[in-house]
């Protein structure tokens, strides 16, 4: 092992990120959860609802929900839940460089496959007004 | 306190393709914020541009 292996170890990580005291969860995992998971636990923010019988007990219903998702996923899905509960924010994720338009070989990046749905973090704003431009690829509207 | 954000539902129409919204974030100190886009379709997004402007909240 030497610096070689470091980068590597690096590479595989992706854009992965682990807190000082939070587990390690990946981007697939991340987008999963705050695109489709998020849509009802959001806002959970009490470690006091933690369960009590570990991940396995809540696969079922993660996989009714959360679309095709294996023991891994759902594992991974469960431990961001338990982090939403203690820590009372969405997971860190990294931040695309918003100096500029970004194209969609980046936004790809911020997209749940299975969903669909994208899940773009902006980092910190300072209050003021703000314009936002979305092109896609189809005519669209959104509300 | 759970991080601020912008949501929109997205939707396949007969034209248009350029949405534009005026946000505006109000008072306070900087803060987290993300934009989480769900669609009943399987809408890719091409380009994304966020500038900062003064203006009240409004959809194009």
């Amino acid at each position: 092992m030497g610096p070689r292996w470091f980068f590597f170890a690096l590479l595989g990580f992706g854009l992965s990120v682990k807190g000082a005291d939070t587990p390690m969860f990946d981007t697939l995992t991340l987008l999963r959860f705050n695109t489709v998971c998020a849509h009802c636990h959001e806002g959970e923010c009490s470690g006091r609802l933690s369960f009590s019988s570990g991940p396995e007990a809540a696969f079922s219903h993660v996989r009714r929900y959360a679309g095709v998702v294996d023991d891994s996923l759902a594992r991974q899905l469960y431990g961001v839940l338990e982090r939403m509960k203690r820590d009372c924010t969405y997971a860190p994720m990294v931040v695309p460089d918003l100096d500029r338009p970004l194209g969609r070989e980046i936004l790809d990046d911020y997209r749940d496959t299975a969903s669909g749905n994208y899940f773009v973090p902006l980092g910190r704003l300072e209050p003021t007004g703000y314009r936002l431009n979305l092109r896609f690829d189809v005519p669209a509207t959104f509300r | 306190m759970l991080n601020d954000r912008f949501e929109f539902l997205v939707d396949e129409c007969s034209s248009g393709d350029h949405a534009r919204v005026a946000i505006t974030i109000e008072g306070g100190d900087a803060a987290e914020h993300f934009l989480r886009l769900r669609s009943s379709t399987a809408l890719r997004l091409d380009e994304l541009e966020l500038s900062p402007e003064t203006a009240t909240t409004t959809i194009e």
